[in-house]
């Protein structure tokens, strides 16, 4: 059974940056927010050791949070919400995938793009693989 | 002096168990307590336990929480400071490379070893030889200027 991390959180209005800033940090993290109101992670030992140190980090500047190792009950199946996850690095593998067909390219701009989206595959997806064989067919040298 | 942390530790609470032997408190004894409890003040001193001093504090690793509190002032642990943060830490701006590796190194360092007593004493090689190289090659390029 998959489990999932949730998170909810609500910080002091003032300072509008820390909001800026938390919710900066858990797109960079790959959550995804549903309905607008609740932070959704796979549970997985990276990923609940960020939350958790997130949590605490929320707490310190002044706001309340609560997060939860959960499993679904009713509503989407564990397979649409990891689809979820998946469709959020295949838009970022496809537009490397697009880039890397260009006859000049910046390979190193796009390994860097590749690094940060596998950090967020949390499923594997197979376009990612795709990628990272593009990549390293594209490298200089005889292979 | 007894120091306490929650068990199954990582590459933060190497690095950390590290430093405190090393330049803190070479008789530090470590207490590892269920992941989620709450540590009595009787058992010691915690670390990497979310709210106390030396824990993650505004973006910032416990490895560096430790540095600061300690007023250590040393290049290399900076250094060290740095690619914990980038390894344990949501970060934006990542310019060492060698946190990836290193985080993924102590992951399995810790799944190889059979309690967290003995992924500790492991970790000391790690951390005893990524303090002598990042300070030989520092020295090499005057980087530090010390």
């Amino acid at each position: 059974m998959t489990n999932w991390l949730l998170l909810h959180y609500k910080l002091p209005s003032k300072p509008s940056a820390l909001r800026v800033y938390i919710w900066r940090k858990l797109k960079r993290l790959g959550a995804i927010l549903l309905h607008e109101a609740v932070w959704v992670l796979p549970d997985q030992p990276r990923t609940a050791e960020q939350v958790q140190w997130l949590t605490a980090e929320i707490q310190e500047m002044g706001g309340e949070a609560y997060f939860w190792r959960a499993n679904i009950i009713l509503g989407e199946d564990n397979e649409s919400i990891s689809q979820r996850f998946n469709e959020q690095v295949d838009e970022v593998y496809s537009d490397l995938l697009k880039k890397l067909e260009k006859p000049r390219v910046d390979l190193q701009e796009i390994s860097k793009q590749y690094q940060q989206a596998t950090a967020q595959d949390f499923f594997h997806s197979k376009l990612g693989l795709r990628v990272r064989e593009k990549l390293t067919s594209k490298r200089g040298g005889k292979s | 002096m007894k120091w306490v942390t929650w068990e199954n530790i990582g590459v933060d609470r190497m690095a950390s168990a590290w430093l405190i032997r090393r330049w803190i408190d070479s008789d530090a004894e470590f207490v590892f307590i269920p992941v989620g409890e709450k540590p009595k003040p009787k058992t010691g001193e915690p670390f990497d336990i979310p709210g106390e001093r030396y824990s993650h504090h505004g973006g910032h690793c416990t490895f560096y929480a430790l540095l600061k509190e300690n007023n250590i002032k040393d290049p290399t642990l900076s250094r060290i400071a740095q690619i914990l943060d980038e390894a344990d830490e949501i970060q934006e701006v990542t310019i060492e490379p060698a946190a990836l590796g290193l985080d993924l190194i102590c992951r399995g360092l810790r799944r190889i070893s059979k309690d967290d007593f003995e992924a500790i004493e492991r970790g000391n090689l790690i951390y005893d030889a990524l303090y002598a190289q990042l300070k030989s090659d520092s020295n090499l390029s005057g980087a530090d200027g010390d």
